[in-house]
């Protein structure tokens, strides 16, 4: 999978906001967009998934019905339960609708069964941010597709939340799926087998392993790495 | 389809909280039909005076619940960010809006049957007769009137304006359509039956011409055009409703 050449500009926009972008989806890597706010990254993501057509560019990426796109900020209702969440997941994925969280324990670690039990019956408005992007992710990794993308999966949550979407990131690569995500954390890419993808004033400044990346900017600290980056 | 099932249920979960949804399909129909026509239930209407009547509010029932509860809120969806997560889980829009469709479809048949009930009850009417008027009407008039409404998240205004600009116009409309005098001019009568409340309407009037000889006073033609406008429009305008907000990053 990849983008080629990739080039888009708003309708009322001077300046294009993606130039002849290009990278490479690598699967068996977590691949990882990175870039300063307003770099383009959720508009890289809409015409990755259709939402907007390219200027210029060739998308090599399976068609719609085949990609899950979450998007930062996902939308429910908030009087939805956990477990109406699970069930609509279930129902346009064709599986099987379960009511009773005990069906999704085999994917879970120890903690987030306990986390699943609690939310089960309750309404998405009363969990906390992070509460809610977990169950979230959680069920949208369940859907069976050729790509994932997730825009900004970790942002606004807690550490235990982030810890637990990214172990189901990682899960989704080793089961043999393409998965790529944003983030502006970059320190918990630390432990992750991560392909990384630096966009920066509409071109790709960096495409590479991540632990490469940091070996070549000279730094340790990932932030900093990332500050020397946009300078140069 | 079952991606549509799973959007319909979905949307009926949401509908238990909108209780706004059953006020305005239900409860302000049945407060203003025994408002205007205080003297029906002194003396009963005849079978005419009564299909009349009633038709007026199936109409109001079936328009209102598709105006608000899929063409705002197809539009509501757009600019607050649910249509690009529900469209982008689930591969495509066909669902989303089907399932949407499908779960204002349920309210309004629900509202229409309640209604129905009531109102026969109290103006006592046969109420095997009108059922099956309002129902068989709801049937045949449901599809054109959703393609109608599809028009709605494409109007170039933001959602606010919408809301506004569409309530102000509701209520001058269904004044209209029940009020206005009856002409022998084909092309008043066709800009008169543009109207959806007003096109309803008539096509309940026609409906029982059909089935029960019952008085028709607009042609069968100017219905049948204006039913081919609506799901030409709507078959259109489907395809170019944009996933992604006009006013708001997501």
């Amino acid at each position: 999978m990849r983008v080629v050449e990739l080039s888009y500009g708003y309708p009322k926009s001077k300046q294009p906001v993606l130039h002849k972008v290009s990278f490479n989806i690598k699967q068996g890597k977590l691949n990882v967009l990175i870039g300063p706010n307003g770099a383009g990254k959720t508009t890289l993501f809409d015409l990755m998934a259709r939402v907007i057509r390219p200027d210029e560019g060739l998308l090599d990426l399976p068609p719609l019905r085949e990609i899950l796109y979450q998007t930062q900020n996902p939308y429910f209702s908030h009087g939805l339960k956990g477990k109406d969440i699970a069930q609509f997941v279930a129902r346009i994925s064709g599986q099987r609708v379960v009511r009773d969280y005990t069906a999704y324990e085999d994917l879970l670690l120890e903690r987030e069964r306990a986390m699943l039990r609690r939310l089960w019956e309750m309404k998405l408005g009363l969990m906390s941010v992070g509460e809610r992007k977990w169950l979230i992710t959680l069920f949208s990794s369940i859907i069976p597709r050729k790509l994932y993308i997730f825009d900004e999966p970790t942002s606004g949550v807690d550490p235990v939340a982030r810890l637990y979407i990214l172990q189901r990131m990682k899960q989704l690569v080793a089961d043999g799926n393409s998965v790529i995500l944003s983030t502006h954390q970059l320190h918990e890419l630390e432990g992750i087998d991560a392909h990384l993808i630096f966009l920066h004033q509409g071109m790709i400044i960096y495409e590479g392993d991540y632990h490469h990346w940091l070996k070549r900017t000279g730094i340790e600290n990932p932030d900093q790495a990332f500050e020397l980056m946009i300078e140069q | 389809m079952d991606r549509a099932i799973g959007f319909l249920i979905l949307h009926l979960k949401t509908l238990k909280d909108e209780k706004i949804a059953v006020v305005w399909s239900l409860f302000i129909p049945l407060l203003l039909s025994f408002t205007f026509r205080q003297s029906y239930l002194i003396e009963p209407p005849s079978r005419e005076e009564a299909l009349f009547y009633l038709s007026c509010f199936w109409a109001y029932i079936i328009y209102g619940s598709y105006l608000n509860g899929v063409g705002v809120t197809l539009a509501r969806y757009r600019e607050y960010g649910y249509m690009k997560t529900y469209i982008l889980l689930s591969g495509g829009k066909w669902p989303v809006m089907v399932g949407l469709a499908l779960s204002r479809v349920a309210l309004a048949l629900v509202s229409l049957l309640i209604f129905t009930l009531v109102m026969s009850f109290f103006y006592h009417l046969n109420v095997a007769l009108f059922l099956t008027n309002s129902l068989i009407g709801f049937l045949l008039i449901s599809p054109p009137l959703l393609c109608l409404v599809l028009v709605i998240p494409i109007l170039p205004f933001n959602l606010p304006n919408l809301v506004t600009i569409l309530n102000i116009l509701f209520f001058p409309l269904t004044y209209l359509a029940f009020n206005r005098p009856v002409t022998n001019h084909y092309m008043i009568e066709f800009l008169f039956m543009l109207n959806p409340l007003d096109y309803a309407l008539h096509a309940y009037l026609f409906l029982d011409h059909l089935l029960f000889q019952g008085m028709f006073p607009a042609s069968p033609y100017i219905l049948g055009i204006i039913t081919m406008i609506y799901m030409i429009l709507g078959l259109y305008c489907v395809k170019k409703v944009n996933i992604a907000s006009r006013t708001l990053r997501t």
